[in-house]
């Protein structure tokens, strides 16, 4: 299929969900970008038409059952197709293991588990039921496999969605579509601690922290084509942080 | 779309077939100048002339422990000491039973699957830094380093190795802007499995663990090593890309 791509996009409205759709709207890509908070969405929206691309923002709560449905009916509206999926959004709260509430621990894995996989649901239904391919790309965390002090429900969160990402994989191998995963490090966000960005230079390998571009570019790789064979795995974007 | 390697140069092992030879042309075609290293005179000499002008071929035996210092000592001097790109493709599966596995097989592959590409990004890491280039360093491993194959231990073995020469080298280079990664191909249509191949059993038996139902073609895997050698990826090292159509998930 020629002309622009499409993918969903969630909480595309900063940090590594802003850089992630910026950069393909650079390579050839028009998005649903979604995310609780319009303002946040509206920078995003400006930042995909200056690279030459069209977004439709569609402001949701990855918590309410009916959003992964309505995402994948917005790009079949507005664009007629649908290419990629980016599972972004996460939320991570840090308190102590036998301080966490109930409340934080559904939030935190509503938002990063649960959100993902009606998602990948609903836009393998599509897929399937039209006998089209497609590729999924869930943004997990190097904490899908290495351990920090007080954020257990997200660790958990990110461990599940690695698993899950196999799974799918697994199972949709053979009906054309791919699902993979990126793990990033410590990239340079409006919610990065400010101690990562202090220390940047001593904690990584690299000697500093990622940009949201940097996993902008594996997420683009991972949709492509070009990683045709690639699935079930998850690229670990993290300057070498694992390697400590 | 194509990686950008314009004015990049890169030496690329086992360039005369497979998984080398296609990734030596994927290069090129992504604006890359090729070193093309392999023993096979007569394949180097047919892929060089289909790259063209800019490419150049290098007949090197990998056993031999001096081949790292010569290998690259000869692309320092063909390219003024600019060297971006080393891609370790070259290796050899030898099937002999584990329990008979001969000291000549095992010793055969760990040198040119494990021990080349060890002295070569060494050779390759000293011009680098000397240089002053955020270089780019891409093996070739397996699946196999994390789901044995069987009959063929020597290779599997390198195979596993090559993961963790990937990962500590990646954490001494990464203080240089250098980066070492790896891809882990599974089933891939090359010499190393043309026998397999023509048995229809065996080779439909070697599929069936592949969820996406078929073979890659070296052109793919090629793909990844051209990602992982451009800037792209410019926050990723010490990372193994597995390339298995979900060979590995169960």
């Amino acid at each position: 299929m020629g002309g622009r791509k499409v993918a969903i996009v969630t909480g595309a409205g900063r940090g590594i969900g802003r850089g992630i759709t910026t950069t393909l709207a650079e390579r050839g890509y028009d998005l649903v970008i979604t995310s609780r908070t319009e303002r946040d969405l509206d920078g995003t929206r400006a930042a995909v038409e200056e690279a030459g691309g069209s977004a439709m923002v569609v402001v949701a709560d990855l918590r309410d059952p009916g959003t992964a449905s309505r995402l994948v009916r917005s790009a079949l509206t507005r664009f007629g197709r649908l290419d990629g999926l980016v599972n972004n959004a996460a939320l991570n709260i840090f308190t102590p293991f036998w301080e966490q509430t109930d409340a934080d621990l559904d939030r935190i894995i509503d938002t990063n588990l649960t959100a993902p996989f009606f998602l990948c649901q609903a836009a393998a239904n599509h897929w399937v039921e039209n006998g089209l391919p497609g590729a999924i790309v869930n943004i997990s965390s190097a904490e899908d496999t290495i351990a920090y002090p007080e954020q257990v429900p997200y660790a958990s969160s990110k461990g599940g969605l690695l698993s899950m990402t196999k799974v799918l994989a697994l199972e949709w191998g053979p009906l054309g579509i791919r699902v993979n995963a990126v793990s990033p490090g410590s990239v340079d966000t409006d919610m990065t601690p400010e101690i990562y960005r202090r220390e940047a230079s001593s904690l990584m390998p690299i000697g500093r922290l990622g940009e949201p571009e940097e996993i902008g570019t594996c997420v683009h790789f991972l949709l492509s084509d070009e990683a045709s064979f690639v699935t079930g795995t998850s690229l670990y974007a993290d300057g070498g942080y694992m390697l400590q | 779309m194509s990686a950008d390697l314009a004015g990049k140069n890169a030496i690329v092992t086992g360039a005369a077939s497979g998984i080398g030879r296609a990734t030596a042309l994927r290069l090129a075609a992504d604006g890359a100048n090729t070193f093309c290293v392999d023993r096979d005179e007569t394949g180097l000499a047919r892929v060089v002339s289909t790259l063209g002008q800019g490419h150049t071929g290098f007949t090197a035996d990998l056993r031999l422990a001096s081949s790292g210092r010569e290998v690259v000592a000869a692309a320092r001097r063909h390219w003024n000491d600019r060297i971006h790109i080393l891609v370790n493709a070259a290796a050899i599966l030898i099937r002999e039973p584990t329990l008979q596995h001969s000291r000549a097989a095992w010793n055969l592959t760990l040198d040119i699957n494990l021990k080349a590409p060890f002295r070569l990004s060494q050779e390759v890491v000293a011009t680098m830094i000397e240089e002053g280039v955020r270089g780019s360093i891409v093996n070739v491993g397996s699946v196999e380093a994390v789901l044995p194959g069987r009959g063929h231990v020597a290779y599997t073995a390198s195979k596993g190795a090559i993961t963790m020469l990937t990962r500590s080298a990646a954490f001494e280079v990464a203080p240089y802007g250098i980066r070492v990664n790896a891809v882990a191909p599974g089933v891939v249509a090359t010499g190393m499995n043309s026998d397999i191949r023509e048995d229809p059993v065996r080779w439909s038996e070697m599929l069936a663990g592949t969820p996406m139902g078929r073979h890659a073609e070296p052109e793919e895997i090629a793909a990844v090593i051209a990602f992982l050698a451009s800037d792209e990826p410019s926050f990723v090292t010490g990372a193994t890309v597995t390339s298995d159509g979900g060979w590995t998930l169960h």
